[in-house]
């Protein structure tokens, strides 16, 4: 080789492994350490959580570790993902969603319960079910509130933390002729209270340096806030199956790794944020003894309705539609409105004009949280982990059923304010029920509250009677009121962090 | 015990759902019936005792659910063995810019014709995005992930590093777009017109803008000073940014530009995906193409059938499938060219710049005087959730790309004693600089102070990193030329349509045809001579 004029660049940039989008820190190694607060799931109660924490705490010092069993799937909410439509994202919803749970028959003779067919299922991944969330982010209304031990107005002060953290914006649908035609419609047909979908979507402009490609919130960047805001530490695919508890206080996780090798991980502080489902095994698993645990399994119960509306009714810019109707006090449902087809968000769809649009009308009730809907271990049968699997009994009751009632004729009356009408579409049925556990808003199993015999956590998350543990996502969510939960659990979880701060102090 | 006989259509699912029995109940009393979704009309299905039709049913019916698929990946694949079993119009192989360019530009041309489209990737399915879109990268993440990923040519010290997954380099590219300057076109068997038409469609379908840095104080000033003192040809650089804001339904989560832009687009028109699928050899009758083989991680190999093939694999494997081949061309392989690049940081004192500082992007172009180019740019360009404390001092990175002769004996060939895993002759990679780029490469450095002066930035070490070097040659990841177009058989690989020379219906489109360096990044040339060749397959098709 010929001299060259100038010194070669060394290769300066090492490679780090594991390493996927987000810097992994070996398992041994986080055996090795002791944390101020571990963190167990990454979906939007974990997220939220570490976001707090890492926020309060910059770089103090103090060490977070987070425990994710599943793995790396994308980077980003499926619906910023160009090649991904409407139609594929429900597929991959049916498809990644794993029914793993059973029902308890037993427990159903024995109540005398009327068998309800659900379609509980799990699904594990960096950032949980937040990939795939439809970003809807209404707040509870204040009167399902009232009955938890917390006010609204301390609720409120986390709502607003949690809207900003996550760009709740009422924007999406500004402009847009599709929805405006149809508030204006519902509004002076009975439904005043109709508006534009809130939705926690980044609608901001690419400028200066601030690259705004993430559209819609993921619990991945809660991960990318914390990471550039203080050091933690990250496994994935590796699973909590108990957490140590010595004399009333929490001392770390038992976790099993993808070779099933087990490792104890020592914290000073743990929070449990592996789901509805998840979070009461870990808890049953680690022999806690509280009544509440794994009952009081709630959902919403879903109704969707086929609808489709006339293109010429419409100016050429038409838009799209995102609307919701709250629940209010005689309203025990919510009601969303999305479309047209799947223009509703999309990214370079091309289709020709249509005579008529579909949209899709969907109905949110209130169900009552009952002892006997509950998850439960059985110890008869263990996974390939060697941990008990669930058994689930989860039934309606009677108001539940009426609730249903209400809401099928709420969404025809909304139908009928915005003069559209029902079709079948491939000889489907018009409106339909969804199985529960379909509607993903599965809460309720370790609810939050001041009695130690109906609840499982007091209001800061804290499983009563065990100091440094906390439930943080929808379980600890004692009614379900009707809104789309997430905000909801993201705003406790921030809550929650910031009671592990001053208690850290 | 109760027994129903199926209807037409019935199946387990649809039956629980009917029925409102659980369906693991129902399947645990049917092992006969092979899975919940197998049709079962007029078979006899065995219910459980409790279940009568549940009360909710009287209301409303319980939602119909999908059969769920075996695998949903985030874009729809079609398996290799059906693949076989299509003859296509028209086969890709590769997803970078030059395999996505003409899978966008046929879909759009083609769309409604009838036409069947193949596209095939050597890797698999690793991002869904370019790199610096995602939310935890930001420079030194991205540029670990990439070398955790990349892979170097073996049997060779040309630096270059490959991605083999969909998408290719564009998922890490850093979007310089500038167009070759017209001095270093004129030896190009394209007219300036007709380049010029294709710069601009290749703009538009990858959003190339210099609005970036268009409020940035920072980019503003130094380009002033760049106007002002010796640099009148700096501009804002022209950068594949989608700046657009979401709403109304419309989502812009691709700020930064990837292929995989174009893969999503080509889903309007319909197009079959195979993924991990190298194309070992063209296969070829009577001086035609008539498709490829395919070889798989597992050693499973597939013949499909194309009446015309584009090769888009990059300018080291796509000459290596063509070796592979037994193609003869006395210039396949060789007139291997790149850019020389050096790097040179410096300093500039913050207070210098106002309150909003921005960001900043400056290309200072090639020009017939001038055998480079620079960008100039700063750390924390792809930020999105980093937190930068004021500084006192803003770092100031130069990248300069220098023009490397065409020459002959810059060559990739196959190494006859080396395979790879999939029993293809390694790649052998000869490369050297001419006294000529040595010269280019001081003229080159010389430049870059003289833009440093005009700027008022200081040359200085930063992190302990030197303050001025060269990158070993190939590791700037700009390969072009190893299957050049040209009108002479002897030292082009393709004629001006990018066909190869004496072979019908087989076509090259990525980095390998660009006739001779130059000094732009050569994404925004590929894209534009594969719409090029996309257009010209249309034409033979008519």
């Amino acid at each position: 080789m010929r001299k060259l004029p100038i010194p070669v660049c060394q290769s300066a940039v090492p490679s780090r492994n594991p390493y996927e989008w987000i810097p992994l820190t070996p398992i041994e190694q986080m055996a090795m350490t002791e944390y101020d607060v571990l963190i167990v799931g990454t979906g939007a109660g974990g997220g939220a959580a570490l976001w707090r924490l890492a926020q309060q705490w910059g770089k103090s010092g103090k060490r977070i570790g987070v425990v994710e069993a599943g793995y790396p799937f994308v980077p980003t909410h499926l619906m910023n993902v160009p090649t991904y439509t409407f139609e594929r994202l429900l597929e991959i919803w049916d498809s990644t969603m794993v029914g793993l749970f059973r029902p308890d028959h037993a427990a159903a003779q024995d109540l005398a319960i009327e068998s309800l067919p659900w379609s509980f299922k799990r699904f594990r991944a960096l950032g949980g079910r937040t990939l795939l969330w439809a970003a809807t982010s209404p707040r509870m209304d204040p009167i399902d509130v009232a009955e938890w031990p917390l006010t609204y107005q301390e609720l409120e002060a986390y709502y607003h933390i949690a809207e900003n953290v996550m760009n709740v914006t009422n924007q999406y649908t500004k402009g847009a002729q599709m929805t405006q035609v149809m508030l204006e419609r519902l509004r002076r047909n009975g439904f005043p209270d109709a508006d534009d979908m809130p939705l926690a979507a980044d609608l901001q402009q690419t400028q200066l340096g601030q690259v705004h490609s993430n559209v819609f919130f993921s619990s991945f960047l809660f991960l990318a806030m914390a990471y550039n805001t203080a050091p933690f530490d990250l496994t994935v695919g590796t699973r909590a199956v108990q957490v140590l508890v010595e004399k009333g206080k929490a001392e770390g996780v038992v976790v099993i790794t993808p070779d099933k090798s087990p490792h104890v991980l020592r914290a000073k502080q743990v929070v449990i944020s592996a789901g509805t489902m998840e979070s009461p095994r870990i808890l049953l698993c680690s022999r806690i003894d509280n009544p509440a645990i794994g009952h009081y399994l709630i959902n919403h119960s879903r109704i969707i309705g086929n609808i489709k509306v006339n293109r010429s009714e419409f100016p050429e810019n038409l838009g799209n539609l995102n609307i919701i109707i709250p629940r209010t006090k005689d309203r025990r449902y919510e009601l969303l409105f999305n479309g047209p087809g799947p223009y509703h968000w999309y990214h370079y769809r091309n289709e020709p004009l249509q005579n008529e649009l579909p949209i899709g009308g969907v109905g949110l009730g209130m169900v009552e949280p009952q002892y006997h809907n509950y998850v439960a271990l059985d110890w008869n049968k263990k996974d390939e982990y060697g941990v008990p699997e669930i058994k689930v009994q989860f039934t309606y009751s009677q108001r539940d059923i009426g609730v249903i009632h209400q809401m099928l004729e709420g969404l025809v009356r909304a139908a009928e304010a915005m003069g559209v009408s029902f079709f079948s579409p491939d000889g489907n049925p018009p409106i339909c029920l969804s199985l529960p556990g379909q509607d993903g808003h599965e809460m309720g199993t370790c609810r939050m509250g001041l009695d130690p015999a109906t609840s499982v956590t007091n209001s800061f998350g804290q499983v009563h009677g065990i100091s440094g543990l906390y439930v943080a996502d929808n379980s600890i969510l004692p009614t379900g009121g009707a809104a789309n939960p997430t905000l909801t659990t993201v705003a406790l979880a921030i809550r929650t962090a910031d009671y592990i701060v001053s208690r850290a102090e | 015990m109760k027994i129903y006989v199926a209807n037409r259509g019935d199946t387990l699912r649809k039956v629980s759902m009917q029925f409102g029995i659980q369906l693991d109940a129902l399947c645990a009393l049917n092992p006969n019936v092979e899975g919940p979704d197998k049709q079962l009309f007029d078979q006899q299905i065995r219910f459980p005792e409790l279940s009568v039709q549940h009360p909710l049913q009287s209301i409303l019916p319980f939602c119909p659910t999908p059969p769920v698929p075996e695998t949903a990946e985030w874009i729809p694949l079609t398996p290799l063995k059906q693949m076989e079993e299509t003859e296509y119009d028209v086969l890709i192989v590769g997803t970078g810019a030059g395999g996505g360019a003409v899978l966008r530009r046929l879909a759009e041309r083609l769309n409604g014709s009838g036409k069947r489209i193949g596209i095939l990737e050597r890797g698999g399915l690793m991002l869904p995005t370019n790199v610096n879109n995602i939310a935890t990268m930001d420079d030194p993440t991205s540029m670990a992930y990439f070398t955790r990923v990349s892979v170097p040519v073996s049997s060779s010290d040309y630096g270059t590093r490959l991605i083999f997954a969909l998408g290719g380099r564009t998922l890490f590219w850093r979007m310089a777009s500038p167009r070759m300057p017209s001095s270093f076109l004129a030896s190009w068997p394209v007219s300036q017109e007709e380049m010029s038409f294709y710069y601009r469609l290749s703009e538009r379908a990858m959003s190339v803008t210099q609005n970036f840095t268009k409020e940035a104080a920072f980019t503003q000033i130094m380009l002033q000073r760049l106007q002002e003192r010796g640099f009148p040809e700096a501009i804002d650089a022209p950068l594949a940014y989608d700046l657009e804001p979401s709403g109304n339904g419309l989502i812009r989560s691709n700020t930064l530009f990837s292929s995989i832009v174009w893969l999503a687009q080509a889903l309007n028109y319909s197009y079959d995906l195979g993924i991990h699928a190298r194309v070992v050899e063209v296969h070829t009758e009577k001086g035609r193409a008539t498709g490829v083989k395919v070889v798989t991680p597992d050693m499973k190999t597939y013949s499909i059938k194309a009446k015309h093939v584009v090769l888009s694999a990059g300018a080291l494997p796509t000459p290596q499938i063509l070796l592979n081949s037994g193609i003869q061309g006395n210039a396949i392989g060789h007139y291997l060219t790149s850019h020389s690049r050096t790097v040179t940081t410096g300093i500039v004192n913050r207070k210098e710049f106002p309150e909003m500082l921005g960001t900043l992007r400056i290309l200072v172009p090639g020009t017939g005087r001038r055998p480079y180019q620079i960008q100039i740019d700063s750390y924390y360009n792809y930020t999105q959730y980093v937190v930068v404390p004021l500084q006192e001092q803003l770092a100031i990175n130069y990248l300069a790309s220098g023009v490397v002769e065409s020459r002959y004996d810059n060559k990739v060939t196959l190494d006859p004693y080396r395979k790879d895993a999939y029993g293809v002759p390694e790649l052998k990679v000869d490369f050297s600089y001419s006294e000529q780029d040595l010269a280019i490469i001081r003229q080159m450095q010389a430049g870059v102070e003289q833009a440093a002066v005009s700027m008022g930035v200081t040359v200085a070490s930063l992190n302990n990193e030197p303050a001025v070097c060269l990158f070993p040659p190939g590791l700037e990841l700009h390969d072009m030329g190893t299957c050049r177009m040209g009108d002479d058989p002897m030292t082009s690989a393709t004629n001006r349509y990018g066909q190869i020379h004496g072979i019908e219906g087989l076509y090259v489109a990525d980095g390998s045809v660009i006739p001779s360096s130059g000094t732009a990044n050569p994404t925004l040339t590929i894209v534009a001579l594969s719409m090029r060749t996309a257009d010209y397959i249309v034409a033979q098709m008519k």
